[in-house]
């Protein structure tokens, strides 16, 4: 049995049609970057107050460029 | 894309991002045993682990998740850049994919410390073997949330179309127009 929710010859997803969708920004689109920026926000503050965590913590452990298991075992590690 | 070919590409992509999914889960199991294990060699063990399976799972995963997901948004109506939820995807999938590197490096040095074990350690080892007990929670947890987030959008599909994606829209159906024979 065909699947109406597909396109018959693409099988794309027709749940959504494009011609149907609102016009400006949606809703949860400026929710969901609302939330990106607190979150980005709060990793800057933690960087900044230096007791969280971030990428520096990373580039500090890392000072020698990337390890992989292969790479530590051939360097007798 | 040609059904077929588009249904493999499809399978392709569900496979390697499920199996992202439950490879971090599991790679979440190994972080709680090395927080809450007892014993030093549980906690040892489960950094190696995650070493492991870091880079020759949940690594090539992401990356095939990545490049599927982008093959698949190229290859069908939905493209890249026109709808914000594919946008939404790429985005958080990319993040993750970077974030997922940065990780993975600074768990090969801890894995490192917990195989050379706490004898004749300098005190710059000796930091990094406290961070061993600590385990590794926070990554993977926040990785999951991510994970998660892109699947309810890729099986919702919430509508809203980007710019450039309406301006695609209008190009295409001002072709179908010119196409389509006026009737007297």
């Amino acid at each position: 049995m065909a699947d109406e929710h597909l396109h018959p010859e693409s099988g794309d997803n027709l749940d959504t049609p494009v011609g149907d969708e609102p016009v400006g920004t949606p809703r949860w689109v400026k929710v969901s970057l609302i939330i990106a920026a607190v979150v980005a926000l709060l990793l800057v503050i933690l960087l900044l107050i230096g007791g969280g965590h971030g990428p520096g913590r990373h580039m500090a452990l890392n000072s020698g460029g990337l390890s992989s298991p292969a790479l530590s075992s051939r360097a007798g590690l | 894309m040609a059904p077929n070919l588009r249904k493999f590409a499809l399978s392709a992509h569900l496979a390697c991002s499920v199996g992202w999914i439950g490879a971090v889960m599991a790679y979440l199991a190994f972080g709680v045993a090395a927080a809450t294990g007892r014993d030093v060699q549980t906690m040892r063990a489960a950094w190696i682990a995650m070493d492991l399976t870091g880079w020759y799972v949940i690594v090539p995963l992401a990356l095939a998740s990545l490049l599927t997901g982008i093959i698949m948004a190229l290859g069908t109506r939905w493209g890249l850049l026109r709808h914000y939820w594919v946008l939404f995807s790429l985005a958080l999938t990319t993040i993750a994919t970077v974030v997922l590197f940065l990780h993975m490096s600074d768990v090969s040095q801890l894995a490192d410390v917990a195989r050379a074990g706490s004898a004749g350690v300098d005190p710059v080892d000796s930091h990094l073997y406290d961070r061993l007990r600590e385990g590794d929670l926070l990554h993977p947890g926040l990785g999951l949330v991510v994970l998660l987030t892109i699947q309810v959008l890729n099986v919702y599909k919430p509508p809203g179309m980007t710019r450039y994606g309406r301006r695609k829209q209008q190009e295409q159906r001002a072709k179908v127009r010119e196409r389509t024979p006026v009737r007297a």
